[in-house]
């Protein structure tokens, strides 16, 4: 007891040594003008990620401070065509959130910086004097007005004019860098719908065909196969819901398969082995499916006839799944095309552009590929990431 | 020699299963396999697998015959926390979908900065409950070949980091179900085999009369490998190995020698190493009060810390990823109960028949030895040898799989959660993950396996209660509140836990300082958890209540949280990206 005694009582002397070394350590000397630059380098890169999610009364609270500490003004405001949306600094007792943005300043027109000598303020005492106001502009459009106001009796110099004007296009490219986003966003839903869309006219003519061939010879067949034709529309039609369980998406590749069986028969060999403990990761819909239908129409279809294994497997925080197909195969060069979107078709491309929007880069799918080889799709993904739920 | 086959057999075993039995483990057929979720029986054992510890398997009979019956409530404590899981948690946690407690912790509560705080309490508790399971190997395999504890210590620690670092083990749950049934049938199979040769308990009036623990009708040996002192609770004598008889009066501390036999004469009454507590049969029997371990105040404070603590074990709440849904999460946990309810029968046996049979333990203070020693000293011949290998093989799949499942925890999240916070990147590409996987679990073992070193003198289920209080004391709170409380905010639950951290680990580290004080409120610094747990809820609740950063979604998140399945009911936020799509 005494031992352990001693040695908790080394590291805490030990750690209180090194805090007390780094505390005393004299600091070091910088010049004014490289301290003040670094004082505002550093406001500016805080003040990015709250601006990258837009212009709101959260985010414009957050950045108020340092975007005071920019432009070494009294106080501060943002605001959006009409409103404060927040206010920092002296006189914030009478000009709060949700006021009209007139009182501070009249609102900045789109294109040019304003700025007034004496805001008009009926609060008696207001510190408040001259105001420099400039525009937002997001895509063209005045999204919203930044406001720097100094003291009474204070001169505006060309150069807070032009502190301002630079912080206010700071802000404006950072909101700038939002809709970027949303777009991106909004391009990947359409891409979904796209896919959704685009169950392969070829799959729904040979599943028809298979279909077709076997009711006069197995009516029971047929019928079970018909159904599982219309279960598997269903469930690529079904919108409103972004992900769904792996095992929900394991599901849909079996009815898949179950159709191609009943075209290619024998000739077409499955294997599924997928660890029970990866059947709750949440997946983007349809984002295995194609991969096995690539693995199909590449691996199957042109030789007539193939082997296709899928495996799931679980890696500490990570979901493994494989999709190999021993067909025909492809040059390394070529997959990596595929991957990246040049060249072949769209459902690849597409499957991995989700997966990395969902989960980020260091996720989504890899190609290895050699003629005569076949080719192994392999997809991971977290087991598990905020916000990403099964509907 | 037997019991060395069976520890070795078990290892291989259980390193062979993890690395080639994947391909058994895994879901294998043509197609339709997706359906096979994964059963509750099997899911419950596989729980119960990576639950039961060394502090189950040696710790409670070790502190029951020490301490006598108030130790039960240990195992009952260890079984009641998965009626606290069952009735607050399980079910909503499996909806969320969330798979460790820092995913949780992050996604609930909309802040990347707590997803640190867990993952350092994550480390925190994972490292207390290494510690015993450490010792428990040290002491195991010491009673095996009689090596010295440092050995046992280091090789189940170099095994074990080897083995999650190759991915063996990788929290199969076929795997898991099998060492529980493993772990059920060496505990379960021995005793009462003794029974039956034994023809019941005998000497019952040891374990209930005012009698104190004597040698028997033959008397016994002992060797010590160090010196010891030993109080004499009555007037009693012993006889040294040059024929010398020490006679000793009633009340009065001896010391005795080391590397010589020391012989206690028949029906001669026991020394009592220091630290162990005489107690007249009546007293041991106690449930409650026999000793200063008994008190109703300790009693309660171990009740709250395994009764709340359970839900807050990173490597058992892993295993509730694997449910199909909310309601198998349910169907699992009622499971657990009943599988664990009947393994925690046994160890009462072992404690009560220590008592009675090992009397030679109290003597040398190694009473966490009982279950390994006592049906070799109990049957003598080949069949007791037969039984100890498979209680010693037991032990050892107890420590193996309970570490294992720790240190995975340990690694996933010194990898997962704090390696990417520090170098403020994530890992590109499932390679590089997995190779910090493999330092971070290469790394995680070291500080455990040091102070499992320095941590011989305590007992096994006190350093497991340890952790329990710890976690009750940080992630209860959170769980319970986070679960049904919309108002709870970051910030509430950031203070909550460090203060329910910062009471509970100061707490035990004055303690140990003190050199583990008993008797009176001083016996908390022992067992913490009934005034840290309380403090950390009031400090959420409060912090909570004045933070006006309330968390935005907090309703829909509630809704992710209860609705059960199958509703078609979605967040907001879900349902206008439906809509457009």
């Amino acid at each position: 007891m005494e031992f352990l005694l001693g040695v908790l009582v080394g590291w805490a002397v030990a750690a209180s040594a090194f805090a007390a070394l780094r505390l005393l350590r004299p600091p070091r000397v910088i010049s004014g003008e490289v301290r003040a630059m670094q004082t505002s380098l550093h406001a500016a890169t805080v003040m990015l990620p709250d601006l990258r999610r837009g212009l709101s009364e959260e985010s414009a609270r957050k950045v108020l401070p340092h975007l005071r500490t920019l432009t070494q003004a009294a106080a501060v405001a943002l605001g959006d065509q009409s409103h404060i949306l927040a206010f920092e600094g002296a006189g914030h007792d009478h000009h709060q959130a949700g006021a009209e943005l007139i009182p501070v300043s009249a609102p900045a027109r789109e294109d040019r910086l304003h700025v007034e000598s004496q805001i008009h303020c009926d609060h008696p005492g207001c510190p408040l004097g001259a105001a420099v106001a400039a525009p937002l502009v997001v895509g063209g459009e005045l999204a919203g007005s930044f406001v720097a106001l100094y003291t009474r009796g204070r001169r505006i110099t060309p150069d807070d004019t032009r502190t301002v004007a630079e912080a206010a296009s700071l802000i404006s490219a950072q909101l700038e860098l939002k809709t970027v986003d949303e777009q991106a966003e909004r391009i990947a839903r359409a891409e979904l719908r796209a896919l959704r869309a685009q169950i392969s006219p070829h799959f729904i003519y040979n599943a028809l065909a298979a279909i077709a061939g076997y009711i006069h010879s197995n009516p029971e067949e047929a019928r079970e196969l018909l159904t599982e034709f219309a279960e598997f529309t269903r469930y690529a039609f079904r919108g409103q819901r972004p992900y769904v369980t792996l095992a929900d998406e394991l599901h849909y590749v079996e009815r898949y398969l179950r159709l191609e069986r009943a075209r290619f028969g024998e000739r077409l060999q499955v294997r599924l082995e997928v660890a029970p403990e990866v059947l709750q990761a949440v997946v983007p819909v349809l984002s295995v499916q194609p991969l096995v239908e690539n693995a199909v129409r590449h691996g199957v279809e042109k030789r007539g006839e193939g082997r296709i294994e899928i495996v799931g497997r679980h890696i500490d925080a990570d979901v493994e799944l494989r999709v190999t197909d021993n067909g025909v195969g492809m040059e390394p060069q070529r997959a990596r095309e595929v991957l990246a979107g040049r060249g072949g078709g769209v459902g690849i491309v597409n499957v991995q552009s989700r997966l990395q929007s969902t989960f980020g880069p260091g996720y989504g799918l890899e190609i290895e590929s050699a003629p005569e080889r076949g080719t192994t799709v392999t997809m991971t993904l977290p087991k598990f990431r905020a916000g990403v739920r099964a509907a | 020699m037997i019991a060395l086959l069976a520890v070795g057999a078990v290892t291989l075993g259980t390193l062979g299963l993890g690395t080639w039995g994947v391909r058994f483990a895994r879901t294998t057929s043509d197609l339709l396999v997706a359906s096979r979720a994964v059963t509750a029986w099997w899911n419950a054992a596989a729980i119960s697998g990576e639950y039961l510890s060394a502090a189950s398997f040696l710790g409670i009979a070790g502190l029951e015959m020490q301490i006598g019956a108030s130790a039960l409530w240990q195992s009952l404590g260890f079984t009641a926390g998965y009626l606290a899981l069952l009735l607050f948690v399980a079910a909503p946690l499996r909806r969320y979908g969330s798979y460790t407690i820092p995913d949780f912790a992050e996604a609930r509560l909309r802040s990347p900065a707590i997803r640190l705080l867990a993952a350092a309490i994550v480390l925190l508790i994972g490292g207390f409950y290494l510690v015993p399971q450490l010792k428990g190997a040290g002491l195991a395999l010491n009673v095996v070949t009689g090596s010295p504890y440092w050995v046992g210590v280091a090789v189940v620690a170099v095994i074990v980091a080897i083995n999650v670092a190759i991915g063996g083990m990788r929290g199969i749950t076929y795997v898991q179900a099998f060492q529980f049934w493993l772990k059920l049938f060496a505990i379960a199979l021995p005793v009462i085999l003794l029974l039956i040769h034994l023809g019941g308990i005998p000497e019952r009036a040891a374990l209930f009369g005012d009698q104190y623990p004597h040698a028997g009708s033959r008397g016994f040996t002992v060797r010590l490998s160090e010196p010891q002192r030993a109080q004499f609770p009555q007037a009693g004598s012993y006889v040294l190995a040059d024929g010398r008889t020490v006679r000793v009066s009633g009340g009065a501390t001896v010391r005795l020698p080391a590397g010589v036999d020391i012989r206690i004469p028949p029906f001669g009454i026991v020394p009592i190493a220091v630290g162990t507590p005489p107690l007249t049969g009546s007293r041991w029997a106690r449930a409650v009060g026999g000793t200063a371990h008994g008190s109703p105040l300790l009693v309660y404070s171990l009740l709250v810390a395994t009764f709340l603590g359970t839900m807050g074990l990173p490597h058992v709440l892993v295993r509730f990823y694997t449910n199909p849904d909310g309601h198998a999460a349910r169907r699992t946990t009622v499971r657990v109960l009943g599988l664990l309810a009947l393994f925690y029968l046994f160890p009462a046996l072992y404690g009560a028949l220590g008592r009675v049979l090992t009397p030679q333990l109290y003597t040398t203070g190694q009473t966490d030895d009982v279950v390994l020693t006592l049906p070799r000293i109990a049957w003598g011949g080949t069949p007791g040898t037969v039984l100890t290998a498979i209680t010693c093989a037991g032990a050892f799949a107890a420590f193996l799989s309970t570490s294992s499942g720790l240190l995975v925890s340990l690694a996933g999240t010194l990898s997962h959660d704090v390696w990417p916070r520090v170098r403020r990147t994530v890992p590109a590409g499932v390679a590089s993950r997995r190779r910090h996987f493999r330092v971070a679990a290469a790394g995680a073992m070291v500080i455990p396996a040091l102070l499992a070193l320095v941590a011989r003198g305590v007992d096994i289920s006190i350093l497991v209660g340890w952790a329990f209080a710890i976690a009750a004391s940080t992630f209860c709170p959170m769980f319970l509140l986070g679960i049904w409380w919309t108002r709870l905010t970051a910030r509430g639950a950031a203070a909550g836990m460090v203060v329910g951290m910062a009471i509970s680990t100061t707490a035990i580290f004055v303690g140990l300082a003190l050199g583990e004080p008993t008797g009176g409120a001083l016996a908390l610094l022992e067992q913490p958890a009934i005034v840290s747990v309380p403090a950390a809820f009031v400090v959420m609740l409060g912090v909570s209540l004045y933070d006006p950063r309330r968390i935005p979604d907090a309703d829909a998140q509630m809704l992710a949280l209860h609705a059960p399945e199958g509703l078609g009911l979605r967040l907001a936020d879900e349902e206008a990206e439906g809509a457009l799509a």
